[in-house]
């Protein structure tokens, strides 16, 4: 087996997975300037005079116009402009040639506002996140909880259920298909022991859509169940054990310790499923295509196939405005409810 | 830890994550095993052995230059996309986490915006501008984009670690005359090898498999990356799932081995990245 032996905790990088969910970590690091005060006035440091000199300006000067340029332009020219663009373009009726010049206010939000399709393709969006919660949630902290040690197959079974977390989305999309061919997959062979004809799972409207779900968790739970495993490993080994010496039953210590400590993990899990979500594309496409008559479509795969592949850029644009008004909305919302306590940088 | 297990709870602990395991891999077993298999058998048995090794499925992919050409086209975009973003983010990671000036808190919000919104919100004025740059049917045209997007995280994850470093190591550098491109080429990089490959490894998997962005930019055959190439082939092939399920197999063993060899800091990197990110 290829597996490595060692605890995972000796690894530098992991052991920042773990303590960085860990509650008790202060998230906002010090300020570099502040630092310095402390130490000058502490007189831990050399005198500022000569500091100064060191950390000349000019050598500053040169060194912002050396290094941040790069990151400055590429972000620029194709994420913030883009967005404005975007913005700009929605309120045209236009193919993408010559410049956009049939203005037609708000149109393109009025049809996206009354069209059944796109209502449905948010539906499933909503969907998916319910599921996390209700379902990859509970199962991949379960199998957290009982794979967080250091033991060999522990770290077996941690590389196993992330293992489709790793593939592509379309290769896992391709995989599903096949599994769902009522011809040949695992629903043909299930069928088959009952003695029945199977259906063609992705051909049948709501059975498509419960098929994606699946192919989600499938897809997903091994990642949540690692930042799960993370959050395990920073809950302190001494309050576990105090609560054991206090007569605490496993459940119990499980139930009352281990999982209000953990609570900030499934927030975040939670918030991932959200962002995930908001971003579900690629594994639509081999899958179902967004059929049968446009069922599985999330908000993406809307924009897809209606907005690139017609090359109707206004309209597009305007589905993109309102999935960025959306993605906005609901992580402010979002972190104002459950991430208070976590103070993001 | 000290954990007592009773022996009832051992049981239901093996059964839960055997069963949980098998289910995870059956897809992938079939996978693996359909595209040994003749159609007829395929029809069948699904998930058994085959019952004649069929080979010819995997030898003829793996012996056609386009399915070489496909991984290469990947791998050159996950390459630079790779490099870039590490080169660019650390550049940009390093000014904000080690230089004083005007407008810097300014400057890493403005950076860190690219971590509200998914790629897709932007992708058509994307495509515009990468077509009026002609770049469209380029590698740059994928790769470009893909590096202003990973900008977002890794510039956050990049300065906060950045940030930790011990400063008397900078210091001790100034006082004998080190300058800034040297203090972070020879200090800063080679000890926050850790984040890197965190970042590295982040950008790496979302370059590799992405689909989106290659689909709306690449429409030569030649270019294809694997995720449009195997579309491609599927839609040629459809249902003849023998043909379908090796090609996907191929595709799949690259990560595979890749996930394997480096197991460990994978799943470490993207969960830490994702955590902090």
């Amino acid at each position: 087996m290829a597996f490595p032996v060692d605890p995972p905790r000796r690894d530098p990088a992991h052991r920042s997975a773990a303590t960085a969910s860990s509650p008790a970590r202060p998230d906002d690091l010090p300020d570099l300037s502040e630092a310095r005060q402390v130490e000058q006035l502490a007189g831990t440091k050399p005198p500022a005079r000569r500091r100064v000199r060191a950390f000349s300006p000019s050598g500053q000067l040169t060194a912002c116009l050396l290094f941040l340029p790069p990151a400055l332009v590429v972000f620029t020219m194709f994420v913030t402009l883009p967005v404005l663009e975007a913005a700009y373009y929605s309120f045209f009726n236009w193919n993408g040639y010559g410049a956009p010049s049939r203005w037609v206010n708000l149109d393109n939000f009025v049809r996206l506002w009354h069209d059944p399709i796109f209502h449905h393709s948010l539906l499933n969006n909503l969907w998916v996140v319910v599921v996390s919660a209700a379902v990859q949630v509970p199962l991949a902290l379960g199998l957290a909880l009982l794979i967080s040690d250091k033991r060999r197959s522990s770290v077996m079974f941690r590389a196993i259920f992330f293992l489709p977390y790793i593939l592509g989305e379309v290769v896992a999309g391709l995989i599903w298909r096949y599994m769902y061919d009522g011809n040949y997959g695992v629903v043909a062979v299930v069928f088959r022991w009952f003695g029945q004809e199977a259906p063609q799972v992705l051909a049948t409207e709501g059975w498509a859509e419960a098929a994606l779900l699946l192919v989600v968790v499938w897809k997903y739970f091994g990642f949540h169940m690692a930042l799960f495993i993370a959050g395990r490993q920073g809950v302190p080994d001494d309050v576990i054990e105090s609560a054991q010496i206090d007569g605490a039953s496993r459940w119990q210590t499980t139930l009352r310790i281990v999982l209000p400590l953990m609570r900030p993990v499934v927030v975040l899990s939670l918030f991932f499923s959200l962002l995930g979500s908001l971003q579900f594309f690629d594994m639509i496409i081999p899958l179902t295509g967004g059929g049968p008559s446009n069922s599985t479509h999330s908000a993406v795969s809307y924009l897809y196939t209606f907005g690139i592949q017609r090359m109707r850029v206004g309209f597009g644009s305007a589905v993109g405005v309102t999935l960025f008004v959306i993605c906005v909305l609901v992580m402010m919302f979002y972190k104002q409810l459950f991430m208070r306590e976590k103070g993001r940088r | 830890m000290t954990t007592i297990r009773s022996g009832l709870f051992g049981y239901y602990r093996w059964l839960t994550l055997f069963l949980a395991a098998g289910l995870c891999l059956l897809p992938l077993w079939a996978t693996v095993i359909g595209g040994f298999k003749s159609t007829g058998d395929l029809r069948t048995n699904a998930f058994g052995l085959p019952r004649v090794w069929v080979t010819e499925n995997y030898v003829s992919i793996a012996s056609s230059p386009r399915f070489w050409q496909m991984l290469g086209n990947s791998a050159f975009i996950a390459f630079f996309t790779v490099t870039l973003t590490l080169l660019v983010s650390s550049m940009a990671a390093f000014v904000l986490a080690h230089l004083r000036f005007a407008g810097k808190k300014w400057i890493a919000n403005y950076l860190a915006l690219g971590l509200t919104f998914p790629f897709a919100t932007a992708v058509l004025p994307v495509f515009i501008r990468v077509r009026d740059m002609g770049l469209l049917d380029t590698y740059w045209g994928v790769i470009l984009p893909q590096v202003a997007f990973n900008l977002g995280f890794a510039v956050v994850l990049l300065q906060g670690f950045f940030a930790e470093l011990p400063k008397e190591l900078f210091e001790a550098a100034f006082m004998d005359g080190c300058s800034y491109p040297r203090i972070f080429w020879q200090i800063t990089l080679p000890l926050s090898r850790p984040i890197l490959a965190t970042v590295g490894v982040l950008a790496l998997v979302g370059s590799w498999n992405g689909f989106l962005l290659p689909l709306v930019m690449i429409n030569r055959d030649a270019l294809y990356p694997w995720p449009l190439g195997i579309m491609q082939y599927q839609g040629q092939y459809g249902t003849d799932w023998g043909k379908v399920l090796a090609y996907v197999s191929l595709t799949l063993a690259p990560a595979v081995g890749f996930y394997l060899l480096a197991q460990k800091h994978i799943i470490a990197g993207l969960t830490s990245g994702a955590v902090k990110g």
